[in-house]
């Protein structure tokens, strides 16, 4: 306990001083410095000329052997990302949970939180080594490049480099100041230590960012390459938004599924009932932040998708029209799997209320429908035929279940499986609550008219615009297809709120009350997030073919090949599994740490 | 409640939300240069 | 223990039903490499050949075939003889050209100077192309590269070839076209060839497929090799009874090896 009364005011008074000051000087500091850099950046171009991007031969790529350059920062680079998207997720709900344990006075959320940090810690540094082990592999194998791309980042970099003084600092004080700034006034400054790390590690990503979207679509370089000194036209070139909204929200999907794949082993191997019902609470928490963020998820791909589109309709075309376009029905079977696992665990989650049996009777209707969407998604616009096939058919695409294989269905088929994901949600949470509000038949009655009203909306705008409508309006109709699905989520929970204003609960929920199989869907969810990730990683660099930097300098190292989906699939595969291998390691240290052992007769008495 | 009060309701409703998404539809189409229906 | 093992092994055959999905589930596509840049001499070529050339770069370098194709995403080309005019007459025209010619150049080098009713990027009311200049950038023609493209288009949109084979390349550097890597493997079986070539898309051989042409399948018994040979270099020549004339390819004779032609002959003049 620290002193006197007044003192410990004194001093929480002049804790807070301090950190006010460092903000404004981080805040000011770091823009002054920035702006100072863009004017310095005018003066520097000036008196320094930047030349143009170089023209590589083969004989440019160091290599030595037992080393394929091109799968090491390949790896390396997956690797970094995976870990790095978990541990920039998880403080973005642990702040949440923080918040809603500090509101609610719950300290069970408090706990789970800290416990959430506690099993991510090693992953900190595991993130930083492989940012390290990927620099340096790029330093040694694509060294001209590195060069290019750290004379017109230099800016960006080096802060990135010094701010993660900030990132430990704000993480350590997080973690381990946890138990100490409790109650009151203390635990606002740990909140808001909380979302400084937030917004230390958001900052952190952006910048990164900058870099990879550069190569993609380069910005404040002429044809030649030739940097113009201004580095936030660089930073902030035409993909770099896209990429910070999508990685920002798929972040915390995937954080979600990676802890809950933690709480589903802990589950399993659990050997109390209040151990089981507390990693059962865990994993539906998990869960539920994984599907709160995979809802968005897929307009968050396709804005990303339409901005590459509108900036080189030749990028987007090879992406879906073109030679990745089979991967994109990979991707279908993963984003399937994703949505089944998320419901199934769901609806085996209905089984800790008994009030459950009320609507257990329409899972069924929703599974069939997940499927049939799931269906539709991962069916492809164009075949490979013998001539026989062709002639047969009449053309390259059938004509019925030709147009299945464009957007439209596509986006029909992922807002119908979004609105069915969220509607077994709301029977999830149905099932626990009787409603005491005297209207709430006709309540129900208006959510079925939402609902129908929403999904048949949907289905007109895709089924008229994919089938009677040129490409322009099948890509507009989109939009209004996600706000549908967006009016009809917001819509429904207005109106459930109200409907379930001062209901009573069926009972108490059952925790550890559900099969062992549903451990399995959030092992699925975690595996297929890990591998998905690891596709459209691969997606996102292939999609530069035979460029480093697009249109500007070619990558001419002997890798430069653009790779089979079957030979890119295996390497994901290779590092997913390695990445895995890592976890188990993360979350075996962070059990050990709390273990003891009392050696008997080792110590002296 | 009746069935035909429920289905009343139901269909009101329904009008309601239906010309809502309508009006969306052809507004957000219009935002992008586009008719709701396609015309060459 | 068995738990954590349970665990590993459900981890290992998912990542397993995802690569081997991806192996062999979906048709593995081999990318073209990167290409690379072909010495062409221009001084010995033909008009015929030169509009050739003008096509290998219209499907390959340049890139056209990406969108210019019937999935409606780019204006379809082979019309261009009865439309050039109307785009030219058309009110909306604000560009330079006064004939077919200028206004094909025109189009590769500034795609927004006339854009399609209905072909803009969405939002510009036609006023800016999708399509990038094909002067820049990852397509970078060169100006002899895009006369050769523009006496295909001429030739296979029924219009006059115009242009005239450069002469002069500018610098002094040779012309250059690009072609994927090494020249292609030449096939050995008929059935290869047939493949290849779609044969039964259109005739039917050893088996019931195409009925667009004359049916093969006694075509030995019924006709000599040098009848199969001249049928194969230059359909035109003589049309079965009862089928229409320009159907067939008249190109395969530059595109098949001699070998290939000879292994063509022998297996029908053996179908009896």
């Amino acid at each position: 306990m620290m002193g006197s009364g007044a003192l410990k005011t004194r001093s929480i008074r002049l804790f807070l001083g301090f950190l006010v000051v460092l903000l404004a000087i981080l805040v000011t500091g770091a823009a002054d410095q920035f702006s100072v850099h863009a004017q310095t950046g005018d003066a520097f171009a000036e008196t320094t000329t930047y030349g143009p991007a170089p023209k590589l031969t083969a004989a440019d790529y160091p290599s030595f052997a037992g080393v394929n350059a091109r799968i090491a920062v390949w790896i390396f680079a997956q690797l970094h990302l995976w870990f790095a998207a978990f541990v920039l997720s998880v403080p973005i709900f642990v702040f949440i949970i923080e918040a809603i344990g500090m509101r609610t006075r719950d300290k069970r959320f408090d706990d789970m939180a800290y416990e959430f940090i506690k099993i991510s810690i090693t992953a900190y540094s595991l993130t930083a080594i492989l940012g390290g082990l990927l620099l340096f592999s790029l330093i040694i194998f694509y060294p001209h490049l590195f060069t290019y791309l750290s004379t017109i980042f230099s800016g960006s970099m080096f802060y990135y480099a010094l701010l993660f003084f900030a990132e430990s600092a704000v993480l350590y004080l997080y973690y381990y100041g946890w138990h100490w700034l409790q109650g009151g006034l203390r635990k606002w400054v740990h909140l808001t230590l909380g979302l400084l790390l937030n917004a230390v590690g958001t900052t952190l990503m952006f910048l990164a960012n900058s870099w990879l979207t550069f190569m993609m679509s380069p910005a404040g370089v002429n044809a030649a390459g030739v940097f113009s000194g201004d580095e936030w036209a660089a930073i902030h070139n035409f993909l770099w938004n896209p990429i910070n909204i999508h990685r920002f929200v798929a972040n915390i999907a995937y954080g979600g599924s990676i802890v809950g794949a933690y709480a589903a082993f802990k589950f399993l191997t659990a050997t109390s009932a209040r151990e089981k019902a507390h990693y059962d609470w865990m994993g539906y928490n998990a869960n539920f932040i994984a599907i709160c963020a995979l809802l968005p998820l897929p307009f968050a791909g396709y804005y990303l998708a339409a901005e590459i589109y509108a900036y080189s309709q030749q990028m987007g075309i090879t992406l879906m029209g073109g030679i990745f376009a089979w991967l994109f029905i990979i991707q279908a079977v993963l984003i399937g799997t994703l949505f089944l696992s998320a419901n199934y665990y769901l609806w085996c989650g209905m089984g800790r209320s008994e009030g459950a049996k009320r609507y257990t009777k329409y899972i069924k209707y929703i599974a069939v429908v997940l499927v049939a969407a799931f269906l539709v998604w991962f069916t492809p616009h164009t075949l490979v035929l013998t001539n026989a096939e062709l002639k047969s058919l009449g053309g390259p695409h059938h004509s019925i279940l030709g147009p299945l294989g464009i957007m439209p269905a596509k986006n029909t088929a992922v807002n119908v499986m979004i609105i069915f994901t969220f509607l077994s949600f709301l029977y999830y949470r149905r099932s626990n609550k009787i409603a005491t509000v005297s209207w709430a038949q006709t309540g129900n009655i208006l959510q079925v008219a939402l609902f129908t009203a929403g999904i048949a909306n949907i289905l007109f705008l895709g089924i008229y615009h994919g089938y009677y409508t040129n490409t322009v309006y099948k890509v507009a109709a989109s939009i209004p297809q996600v706000v549908t699905t967006f009016m009809v989520i917001t819509g429904s929970l207005l109106i459930e709120s109200f409907i379930y204003r001062g209901s009573r609960d069926v009972g108490p929920l059952k925790w550890g009350h559900i099969p062992e199989r549903a451990q399995y869907a959030l092992f699925l969810l975690a595996v297929a997030f890990t591998w998905l990730m690891g596709l459209m990683g691969y997606i996102r660099s292939g999609i530069r073919q035979h460029w480093h930097v697009v249109d500007i300098m070619r990558d001419a190292s002997p890798d430069a090949f653009t790779p089979t989906l079957g030979y890119a699939a295996n390497v994901v595969s290779i590092a997913a599994i390695i990445f895995l291998a890592m976890v188990i390691f993360v979350f075996w240290i962070a059990q050990i740490g709390s273990t003891r052992t009392l050696p008997a007769g080792y110590w002296k008495e | 409640m009746s069935l035909k009060g429920k289905l009343s309701i139901f269909a009101v409703a329904l009008a309601i939300c239906c010309g809502g998404f309508l009006l969306l539809d052809i507004a957000l189409m219009n935002m992008q240069g586009l008719s709701l229906i396609f015309e060459k | 223990m068995r738990t954590f093992l349970s665990v590993v092994v459900f981890t290992l055959m998912t990542i397993g039903f995802f690569a081997g999905y991806s192996n062999y589930g979906i048709p593995q596509i081999e990318p073209a490499p990167p290409q690379t840049d072909e010495e062409i001499d221009l001084s010995s070529m033909n008009m015929e050949q030169f509009v050739a050339l003008g096509e290998r770069i219209f499907s390959g370098k340049g890139t056209c075939t990406l969108c210019h194709n019937n999935l409606g995403r780019a204006p379809m080309l082979d019309a261009i003889g009865t439309n050039t005019q109307a785009r030219l007459d058309d009110p909306r025209y604000a560009g330079g050209a006064t004939d077919a010619e200028s206004y094909l150049i025109e189009s590769l080098l500034e795609p927004s100077a006339y854009v399609v009713a209905g072909f803009g990027k969405a939002g510009t009311s036609d006023t800016e192309s999708p399509m990038p200049s094909t002067e820049g950038g990852s397509i970078a023609l060169s100006e002899p590269e895009m006369t050769a493209v523009v006496a295909y288009l001429q030739d296979n949109g029924g219009l006059e070839i115009t242009v005239e084979i450069p002469t002069d390349v500018g610098s002094g550097e040779a012309a250059e076209a690009t072609e994927p890597g090494e020249p292609r493997p030449a096939f050995d079986t008929f059935e290869d060839l047939s493949d290849e070539f779609a044969c039964e898309a259109c005739h039917t051989i050893t088996e019931e497929a195409g009925d667009v042409g004359p049916n093969l399948a006694g075509i030995g018994a019924a006709r000599d090799r040098d009848y199969l040979r001249r049928a194969l270099l230059d359909p035109n020549a003589e049309i079965a009874e009862g089928f229409e004339e320009g159907l067939m390819p008249d190109d395969l004779g530059k595109q098949l090896y001699a070998t290939e032609l000879e292994i063509m002959v022998d297996f029908l003049s053996q179908l009896k």
